[in-house]
């Protein structure tokens, strides 16, 4: 463990606020047992997501209030939801908590509510208020490559620095998105503490009697939403949790913005929520951000390490772990059948991933300067990777809000490419090898010159709509390499959308993919660490195990819903729900025997850094 | 519908690879025509010509000579409407031109711009992507004050649907082709259909 000073949110300022609260505790009678002192702590995350409705309330199904366009949106949920509850913790200067957003919520601030932003960066300054912040867009980060949260990190830091807002150390992400991998990732840019939504440890683990901190990596984790108990002799501590949540809920009365003419502030839902953190503030507890605790317990408990985690989202019972995002059909029955695309966008998002590599890639040969318009891509890409774009509920506007920002990225990336081939005074096609760092003359695409061949394991596709006529054709584009193309055509049964693939796989204990934001390496689970029936992988880099030394890549450019492993069979399923009727779709799927690297290696080139013919 | 929309990109695929001759492959606009995936990416991808905004100032608002390659009236911010049409001159110049019903203070509603286009294939996916670089005037009241505003289109085919998605991401300012656009991209999106 990593037990020296770490830096970042005032952890000095912050000891302060800790010390003078568990003194004055202890004037006013703490509880503590003959033997220990008992420290308890009250934590809140409010996770605002300015992005709720992504693109704004244009054309909504069943709107009593007509348009409301994205800044509407936006001003809605800063007006209503988040002035009300900083206004609240300012009238009490000693109660701390946490407010997570995207970095580009802190940037609508700056633009239209400065003097909101004002008042934030106060409270973040004085260390009451931790503000956290992993990511500039609430993006489905733990679906793409690395580089795309790199990216998004990076303007989240320069953004917070911009406005004079410290950047808190803890983190809590869009869905409660947690992943091992991030672990590395927090130590490396000086975050401190990973808040894991309960919710997706239980659903892993089973019960959870939580400890106050665990190590993780070389960093903490606190289990979010959890209360949470330790005693050793010398230290009894009890941890609760006061609101971890949709921020925009508690000051609405729990009307969110999906509901513009509801969505109001409610100052006695306000007072009700200040009526119970002075109830326990009176009775010893001490109100805390999640920084100020961590900073307070971290030399003085016997840790755990965490126990393994599979990557995933906040509730993963209600949404099938990812699958509401990766290909699972939406709640909505306002009017007509629901609007999600899944596939369409994230393999969309995906593809414009993969131009803007390419492009990078041809400004570098070219030594084009193209910094700029390169780092403006990037930003809509992880505005276009919104969770909302898919999802538990997403409608149309939304859906088309991620497919517009990947087609800005691609024209961008595209133009870039164009210019970078003109600098090298190329004239024709060229082949742009990202891995390579190669952008070279001529036409020399990836696998191609297949010959008709069987997979190396049983395969089954099931589709609901025999209309759709399905079609699974194989061919062997090397030793050891397959490549499966899965074809349905245009349905004729609006209920009948499903469509799904299984690979038969061999039941062993091991699992073998990669975990989001740890592109450079492939991870061993063990199924038998688990207790779920089933779990749903998103697959950033779209590699998973399929048996001993046989690997299953999905093409993510084509297909990119989630694979579904299971705990007692070696099966996995690729489900979407979320086809439009009147339109066809090509799957497409490559197997692998060889070792982990090697696979490695075949997904980066198939999905992350694809060589493209330009 | 569906017949109307597969003849249209007969004529667009066929009219791209006679017109622009070497500039683009004989599949330039085979993505929207069931191209299949990488196993046909045996050609290249290089666009129709005019694109790279090297005449992005030379907009109007006439129907310009050449072919049609696409006329469809799409869904424009979800309620709304839009009309695109991308035509190749006789020079090989791809031109674009949209009527958008309402213009949110970017663009006047009802008003046809145009400008220089590119068809670019992403044979890899079989996909292709229209785009369009073109110079608006300014718009009084609008987020742009008294700047005018580039427009950017890119709208978004793939094999195997009629559909296609995308939008026009407005940025302040002559020539302006990247950076943070004024407002969100207003999204285009729906079935292709032909305008009647």
């Amino acid at each position: 463990m990593n037990r020296g000073t770490i830096p970042g949110f005032g952890s000095v300022r912050g000891m302060k606020r800790i010390l003078a609260l568990t003194s004055f505790a202890a004037a006013f009678g703490t509880a503590s047992t003959a033997h220990a002192e008992l420290e308890r702590y009250a934590l809140g995350m409010f996770h605002f997501n300015v992005q709720y409705v992504a693109g704004g309330l244009v054309g909504f199904p069943g709107s009593t209030v007509g348009d409301v366009r994205p800044e509407e949106v936006e001003d809605l949920i800063i007006t209503e939801s988040l002035v009300p509850v900083l206004e609240m913790y300012a009238a009490h200067p000693m109660w701390g908590t946490n407010i997570e957003m995207q970095g580009y919520l802190l940037d609508v601030l700056a633009a239209r509510h400065p003097e909101t932003l004002d008042l934030l960066r106060d409270m973040a300054l004085s260390g009451q208020i931790e503000v956290v912040s992993f990511h500039y867009s609430d993006q489905l980060f733990i679906a793409y490559p690395e580089v795309d949260w790199e990216r998004s990190q990076a303007l989240t830091v320069a953004t917070f620095e911009e406005h004079g807002v410290p950047l808190g150390t803890s983190v809590f992400c869009q869905e409660g998105q947690a992943g091992e991998g991030l672990a590395g990732r927090l130590a490396e840019r000086g975050y401190q503490t990973m808040v894991w939504p309960k919710n997706l440890w239980i659903f892993q683990h089973g019960d959870l009697q939580a400890e106050p901190l665990y190590e993780f990596g070389d960093v903490f984790l606190v289990p979010g939403g959890q209360g949470a108990s330790y005693d050793d002799g010398d230290l009894q501590v009890e941890t609760t949790w006061t609101f971890f949540d949709d921020g925009e809920l508690l000051a609405t009365d729990d009307w969110n913005p999906y509901f513009p003419e509801f969505f109001v502030h409610v100052p006695e839902a306000v007072a009700e929520y200040e009526a119970d953190l002075q109830a326990l503030e009176d009775d010893g507890w001490i109100i805390a951000s999640v920084a100020d605790y961590t900073e307070a317990l971290r030399d003085r408990l016997d840790m755990m390490p965490a126990p393994p985690l599979f990557d995933g989202t906040w509730q993963p019972s209600s949404t099938n772990g990812v699958g509401k995002w990766l290909g699972d059909r939406s709640i909505w029955a306002l009017t007509g059948a629901p609007h999600d695309r899944d596939n369409h966008v994230r393999s969309l998002n995906y593809v414009a991933h993969r131009e803007l590599v390419a492009a990078e890639t041809a400004a570098d040969v070219a030594g084009l300067d193209a910094r700029e318009e390169l780092d403006a891509a990037w930003r809509l890409l992880a505005m276009g990777e919104v969770t909302d774009a898919s999802g538990i509920n997403p409608y149309r506007g939304e859906v088309e809000y991620g497919l517009a920002h990947s087609t800005e990225v691609l024209r961008i990336a595209r133009g870039v490419i164009e210019r970078a081939k003109e600098e090298e005074g190329h004239e024709g096609p060229v082949t742009i090898d990202p891995r390579a760092g190669s952008m070279v003359q001529g036409e020399d695409p990836p696998f191609v010159g297949g010959r008709s061949s069987d997979p190396p394991l049983p395969v089954d596709v099931v589709v609901d709509d025999p209309a759709r006529q399905p079609e699974l054709t194989w061919e062997e584009l090397g030793s050891g390499h397959w490549r499966g193309t899965f074809t349905v055509g245009p349905g004729e049964v609006e209920e009948d959308r499903e469509m799904a693939i299984t690979f038969h796989g061999e039941l062993v204990d091991q699992v073998v993919t990669t975990r989001a934001l740890q592109d450079g390496e492939t991870h061993t689970y063990r199924r038998s660490d688990f207790m779920f029936n089933s779990f749903r992988m998103a697959l950033p880099l779209g590699l998973l195990s399929l048996g001993p030394d046989l690997y299953l890549i999905k093409d993510t450019g084509h297909v990119h819903v989630a694979a579904t492993i299971q705990r007692e069979s070696g099966d996995v399923t690729f489900r979407d729900e979320t086809l439009a009727i009147d339109e066809g779709g090509a799957w497409v799927f490559h197997l692998f025997e060889g070792t982990a690297d090697d696979a490695l290696t075949l997904a980066h080139q198939i999905n992350s850094e694809r060589t493209v013919v330009r | 519908m569906k017949a109307a929309r597969t003849l249209l990109l007969a004529a667009l695929a066929a009219a791209a690879s006679t017109a622009c001759g070497d500039d683009v492959p004989d599949h330039a606009m085979m993505g929207t025509l069931g191209m299949g995936d990488e196993g046909a990416a045996d050609g290249g991808t290089t666009t129709g010509p005019g694109g790279g905004g090297s005449e992005a100032g030379a907009t109007d608002t006439g129907e310009p000579p050449g072919e049609v390659l696409l006329d469809v009236h799409l869904d424009f911010e979800v309620r709304l409407s839009i009309d695109i049409v991308i035509t190749q001159r006789d020079d090989g110049e791809v031109v674009v031109g949209f009527t958008p019903f309402r213009g949110f203070g970017v663009m006047e509603d009802m008003t046809t711009l145009s400008g220089p286009g590119r068809i670019d294939a992403y044979p890899e996916i079989g996909a292709t992507v229209y785009t369009a670089r073109i110079d608006g005037p300014a718009v009084s009241g609008g987020p742009c004050g008294n700047a005018p505003v580039s427009l950017a289109l890119s709208l978004h085919a793939e094999e195997h649907t009629d559909y296609l998605a995308g939008g026009i991401t407005p940025y302040c300012g002559a020539d302006t082709w990247y950076g943070i656009p004024v407002i969100e991209p207003l999204r285009i999106a729906g079935l292709a259909t032909p305008r009647g």
